[in-house]
């Protein structure tokens, strides 16, 4: 009997054992997979995306350059001869930051500005934030309109505060469904991340993955000779750095002309006046970085002849005269590079080729550095103390 | 609202809550259903829910009217007026542009100069689906196979049940109705089978599905010439991605309604292991070819009216087939494609009664053989235009090397492709994964695996269901 009762009671233990199986094991699964991101994942750079990882960078050492902008200045601007000739005009070495970025809209980086400023304020004292002339004008968003680009809604991620969703669930112009879903978003960046490196950054880890695998079998295929090195029959790749979010294969690059052509048909044909720069999002973002110390230069990025053609209407030419004062009323320049553009410069028309980037961005120096000495103000930090005075007091 | 998506998990727990709450009031568990039903349907247009209703409508009032006559010919006036209002909805909103242009392309190809206007018709989701469905009811009324329901709102949910409303399975009515009338409770077993189906469902959809579809996307979409070797590779992944993305919604959508206390139809029963056309059409999207063949094969003539007619039957069947997934000629395409392959294997191994026999090697060769004439198949189904076929078999028979873009899909295709097939082999098609040898020990591991795999390795981007757009 007792023989019996042992073997039952083992059967049992057994029995339990199996079903708890169930929970421990993918527990136990799970806990590898979060020590094997924290131990990864947290010290790589890459880790940390655009503002994110400018914040780390600023924190570190002093930027005297900012820019600001979409696409178009990810691709126009090299920061590396931007501090060759600002360095060598200053005697002094000069640190500039490119944060053009595709699909970015005035909200996120005036929120990526700011979260700049706050992370480290004296490392961007008298710091000078160039914004594009998209086409002609810059972004003229209002805090009432998007805050994200549909093509993008999850970029701002990294750059909402607490305090900037209820602002956002406030003013922000976004569908019902969208502000839901970044709400949902931020909780999930700014707090689940504490919580659980590996499920937050799920997408980092696949990606890891996919590109490890991928890496050994191109490596295994090319040993047994099933693949060749050469991209055989595909045409030269596009003259286009595929940085913040440009596409330079030759399909993307189609789309991208296709595009640019179809909206600057829509804005031939749909021009509404942008007259209210107050109202901006932009006069904002001047103000803020006026108030820190900083300083604002509007700056004209090379663009195509299709996307020129809807700045020529004298409805345009007036937004502009209106813009250009405003701009002076807000102490802020406007440089226009000695660069002449020709439509092959830019592939997509859109971007302007990588092999031209340094030319252009030494224009843009250049014609900086040439302002500074007119008005007697140092081309970087400082901006120009007497001129900002006058302005404040306008 | 997808099964793979928040909104839904919310839904379903909610109508999971309250109908486990409201267990043995049956009529009470089917309101909620209906309701969940609706806004499952209206999260993604609430206007086409009139669609939804009118279609439910009609077939319930034709189906009483069937029954209340004995007169032949009223019934079967009842029946065309059901088939009348069932096709003729799905034509208007599947093929009217389609039928338009066509006609509009050959007009001038005549020399005749044609400008006709098309309309901005949106697809109703899952129209295809669920007008079948309805219309079957109708016909089986009318062939006397099942009573009609008199309670409307079963009715209604027949129609509209969630799990299958917009991509499937099709439903018949005797198999469905007599599920909806009964008082119903989920066994364990079911709970345990439902939960399998959902997890198996989520890894064929959002792991092999979608991380294949981005693969398959840029080879589709490029317009940069391909090699052969990336082509074939990207026909194979297409191969991979239809059949998880859309057995893996019929699995989610049986193990859904397992939850629930419902069985549904299997839909898929491993058809890359068929050994023939048709063994293939008995394994793949088993609802609508068992629809096709019960409404439209047999009703032709089946293959009661010699060779000749058996042969056109086959083929009229699959070319509309082939045009229930989309109003597109490369659909025709491959539904001919299917006719013509079904006929060469009836013609060859029936007709003419040619056997290999039971033969080992030649059943594993005819796997191959078959997968390999599917994976042809999907090369139409998948291309743009018929331009862009005759481009990738040109490049295949002719540029048949593999360059460092189409390399990259070997890793992907090998990891999700090959996993998911090595998987459905061991489980044998088993709704209960418990009955499979060897689950005592593996099991455990199994599922553990497929959970990571599904929460770290799922397609960041939500796609739509390739099914939806049928």
């Amino acid at each position: 009997m007792p023989m019996i009762k042992a073997t039952q009671i083992r059967h049992r233990r057994r029995i339990i054992a199996k079903r708890f199986a169930w929970i421990y094991l993918p527990v136990f699964f799970l806990a590898v997979m979060e020590v094997t991101a924290r131990m990864s994942l947290e010290h790589q750079p890459e880790y940390l995306f655009w503002y994110a990882r400018a914040e780390q960078l600023v924190r570190s050492k002093k930027i005297d350059y900012i820019f600001v902008g979409s696409s178009r200045v990810a691709a126009a601007i090299d920061t590396k001869s931007f501090e060759r000739v600002l360095s060598s005009h200053l005697g002094q070495p000069v640190t500039a930051l490119n944060m053009g970025m595709g699909y970015s809209t005035m909200a996120e980086h005036f929120l990526g500005l700011r979260n700049l400023w706050s992370a480290a304020p004296h490392h961007l004292q008298g710091t000078t934030i160039f914004i594009s002339l998209e086409t002609g004008l810059p972004y003229h968003d209002t805090w009432q309109t998007r805050w994200t680009h549909p093509d993008r809604p999850r970029l701002i991620n990294s750059l909402l505060k607490f305090s900037d969703l209820i602002h956002l669930w406030q003013t922000s112009g976004l569908p019902f469904q969208e502000k839901l879903n970044l709400s949902q978003q931020y909780f999930r960046h700014k707090h689940f991340q504490k919580v659980s490196v590996a499920l937050s950054n799920r997408e980092s880890i696949r990606d890891q993955f996919l590109s490890n695998g991928t890496t050994v079998s191109i490596k295994l295929l090319k040993q047994t000779g099933l693949v060749s090195n050469k991209q055989r029959s595909h045409p030269p790749t596009p003259d286009l750095k595929p940085v913040g979010g440009i596409r330079n294969d030759v399909s993307g690059v189609k789309q991208a002309r296709d595009l640019a052509i179809k909206l600057a048909d829509l804005e031939l044909q749909n021009q509404q006046p942008i007259r209210n720069w107050d109202r901006t999002i932009l006069a904002d973002l001047v103000h803020f970085v006026t108030k820190h110390g900083g300083q604002v230069v509007f700056f004209e990025t090379p663009i195509s002849s299709v996307q020129a053609h809807p700045m020529q209407t004298s409805l345009r030419q007036t937004d502009r005269k209106i813009f250009e004062e405003k701009a002076q009323a807000w102490c802020a320049i406007i440089l226009k590079p000695r660069f002449v553009t020709h439509d092959s410069y830019l592939p997509d028309l859109w971007h302007l080729s990588s092999s031209l980037a340094p030319q252009f961005t030494d224009a843009l120096a250049e014609v900086f550095i040439e302002h500074s000495n007119k008005t007697d103000s140092i081309p970087s930090t400082a901006g120009n103390p007497k001129q900002m005075k006058n302005c404040s007091d306008k | 609202m997808t099964f793979n998506s928040w909104e839904f998990c919310f839904l379903f727990i909610t109508v999971f809550i309250s109908y486990y709450l409201l267990k043995f009031k049956p009529k009470a568990q089917n309101l909620i259903l209906l309701i969940a039903s609706y806004i499952f349907y209206g999260a993604w247009d609430w206007k086409f829910l009139c669609l939804l209703f009118t279609s439910t409508a009609v077939d319930y009032c034709v189906a009483l009217k069937i029954t209340k006559t004995d007169s032949e010919r009223q019934r079967r006036f009842y029946l065309i007026t059901s088939c009348i209002y069932n096709l003729g909805t799905l034509c208007f909103f599947k093929y009217f542009n389609f039928f338009i242009e066509s006609a509009e392309n050959l007009a001038n190809l005549l020399g005749l100069q044609v400008d006709i206007k098309t309309l901005n018709i949106i697809l109703p989701l899952g129209i295809s689906f669920y007008t079948f469905q309805s219309m079957s009811y109708a016909i089986d009324v009318y062939r006397k196979k099942i009573v009609p329901l008199k309670n409307p709102l079963d009715f209604a949910l027949y129609i509209a049940f969630f799990p299958q409303l917009v991509a499937g399975p099709i439903e018949r009515a005797t198999h469905f109705i007599p599920q909806l009338i009964q008082p119903r409770s989920t066994t364990s077993n079911q709970y345990v089978e439902g939960a399998w189906l959902i997890l198996f469902g989520l890894f064929k959809k959002i792991v092999v599905a979608d991380n294949l579809g981005i693969y398959v996307d840029e080879v589709f979409s490029s317009s940069d010439p391909i090699s052969g070797g990336s082509a074939l590779l990207a026909i194979y992944a297409f191969s991979f991605q239809i059949y998880g993305d859309f057995s893996g919604y019929s699995d989610m959508a049986r193990g859904l309604a397992k939850l629930l206390g419902f069985e549904l139809m299997l839909n898929f029963n491993r058809p890359y292991l068929a050994v023939n056309p048709s063994d293939f059409w008995r394994r793949w999207h088993i609802s609508l070819s068992t629809w096709l063949r019960d409404y439209l094969y047999i009703p032709l003539g089946g293959n009661r009216h010699g060779q000749f007619n058996t042969y056109r039957n086959l083929m009229l069947t699959m070319l509309l087939g082939g045009l229930w997934h989309g109003a597109a000629w490369t659909f025709v395409l491959w539904g001919a494609y299917h006719g013509t392959i079904l006929i060469l294997h009836r013609w060859w191994f029936i007709d003419r009664n040619v056997s290999f026999g039971a033969n080992q090697v030649w059943h594993y060769l005819s796997i191959v053989g078959m997968f390999h004439l599917a994976c042809f198949g999907w090369l139409l189904f998948r291309a743009t235009s018929v331009e862009q076929v005759g481009k990738m078999l040109v490049a295949m028979t002719t540029d048949f090397g593999l360059d460092i873009a189409g390399a990259e899909i070997v890793f992907p295709l090998l990891f999700f492709g090959g996993g998911l097939w090595c998987l459905e082999w061991w489980l044998d098609n088993a709704d209960d994964p418990r009955t499979r040898p060897g689950w005592d020990r593996l099991g455990v591991w199994v599922c553990s695996c497929l959970l990571l795999v599904v929460i770290f390795l799922a397609a960041p981007e939500r796609r739509q269901f390739l099914y939806f757009q049928f």
